[in-house]
């Protein structure tokens, strides 16, 4: 869960990059994206259909073998598969968010829940971000951290950081 | 002193090393030091290094030479010597940040801001010294690394979210490089905007990457004291950083990034 969860916030986080990014090369200079308020969260299927409720916990240790493509709206689960979803990104666009599919500790499909809608730049984003995210994805959701830069933790606040897990090899 | 590293890391595999010290913990990851009686002493010497810049530089402290120069009961030729070297490089960084950056934030002599930033940066040098290429030092969330985590692959760096506790906002990968964050999610909001007195709240973390850990460290604790409104000013300021990038989250959720920091993003 750990993992799966890192690499997707900080895949979330690219998306944003990448968008900031193109602001600077492209698209209108007030295209700096925004981090979004909702966090994200996992839910797994039961039994086939639904796209599950959040709170259960996600595939750990998933592995690389997703071979590409994703689908737009969220994708309905089969037994089997768990779905994490990212922390949704507002950009100025509107808000961009992803749903990861997990089978068998592989990422079997990616589902766009949110992308801008009715601006003259929805197909650029989708054409050049999407597929971004979903390589950054592949790429970051098999990686682990070796540190965690933050704000100061304190001797007693170590314990409960991202950092003491790393130092234990987690 | 027993150097055996965090509970639960594969024997074997690098050695790594978690020590409170300077209020904080300072953790070790030097992979190619698995197992290694020479590296494990080197790396004895750097943490009793760490403890001996606490005593000396921790203004909380009664007997620290900051403290008895600061209630003037000593000069500072009287002091360890590289206390005027901590306060020199303060002034530097206070003068390419307009004043942002200060060794006495409230008033009181405080280069708290400065050396652990500078503390850990030393640190890592003095694991090259003693032969290491490779190895990560991370001071409570200000991390200076040499080489790469492995033969071919950069250190990967989370970016904690200030407003998701457990939650990174990034991940940004490099060779040799520092990620120094100052922020209010830890402490709550505790940099001063010196020219104000008042505490600055306007972003939330503020993140840059540098070739060195100290100047990375005093530039993001100045950005952040700069950040009114967002930190537009902050913004301007850290773009015009030569051979630095910054990130920031902004109080109300937004980001911003100088134009380099994208070749960082993992």
């Amino acid at each position: 869960m750990r993992r799966v969860f890192l690499a997707i916030t900080g895949t979330i986080a690219g998306l944003v990059a990448l968008l900031s990014f193109k602001s600077h090369s492209g698209i209108p200079s007030s295209a700096a994206a925004t981090a979004g308020t909702s966090g994200g969260s996992s839910s797994s299927a039961g039994s086939a259909g639904g796209t599950g409720a959040p709170g259960s916990s996600a595939a750990s240790g998933v592995s690389n073998g997703y071979k590409g493509g994703y689908t737009s709206g969220a994708v309905k689960l089969t037994a089997g598969e768990k779905s994490v979803l990212g922390k949704a990104a507002n950009t100025v666009y509107g808000p961009v968010q992803v749903q990861l599919v997990v089978s068998n500790h592989k990422i079997v499909n990616v589902g766009i829940l949110q992308q801008p809608q009715g601006t003259p730049h929805d197909l650029q984003i989708g054409q050049l971000c999407f597929p971004t995210l979903i390589k950054e994805t592949i790429a970051a959701q098999s990686g682990k951290v070796d540190a965690v830069s933050g704000a100061t933790y304190s001797s007693g606040g170590y314990i409960q950081s991202l950092q003491s897990a790393v130092d234990k090899g987690l | 002193m027993s150097l055996t590293g965090a509970a639960g890391a594969a024997p074997g595999e690098r050695l790594r090393h978690a020590e409170h010290v300077m209020g904080t913990v300072v953790s070790f990851d030097v992979p190619a030091w698995a197992g290694s009686a020479t590296g494990s002493g080197a790396l004895g010497d750097v943490v009793r290094w760490l403890h001996w810049v606490d005593a000396t530089f921790s203004p909380y402290r009664e007997d620290s030479d900051v403290s008895r120069l600061g209630r003037g009961a000593v000069t500072l030729a009287e002091c360890a010597p590289e206390l005027a070297e901590v306060l020199a490089e303060c002034a530097a960084a206070g003068e390419l940040s307009g004043g942002y950056f200060t060794a006495t934030p409230g008033g009181r002599l405080d280069p708290s801001g400065y050396v652990k930033g500078w503390a850990i940066e030393r640190a890592a040098a003095m694991l090259t010294a003693a032969g290491s290429a490779d190895h990560c030092v991370n001071g409570g969330g200000d991390v200076q690394c040499a080489g790469g985590r492995a033969p071919g692959e950069p250190w990967r760096v989370g970016i904690a979210d200030p407003f998701r506790p457990g939650a990174l906002a990034l991940v940004v990968a490099g060779r040799d490089f520092a990620v120094a964050t100052s922020g209010v999610a830890e402490r709550g909001a505790h940099i001063i905007d010196p020219h104000t007195g008042r505490p600055a709240t306007g972003l939330a973390s503020v993140t840059v990457i540098g070739p060195v850990l100290a100047r990375a460290d005093a530039y993001a604790t100045a950005a952040v004291a700069m950040g009114a409104a967002g930190g537009a000013a902050a913004r301007d300021w850290a773009e015009s950083l030569d051979g630095h990038e910054a990130f920031a989250i902004t109080a109300d959720g937004s980001v911003w990034q100088t134009s380099g920091f994208a070749a960082y993003v993992a």
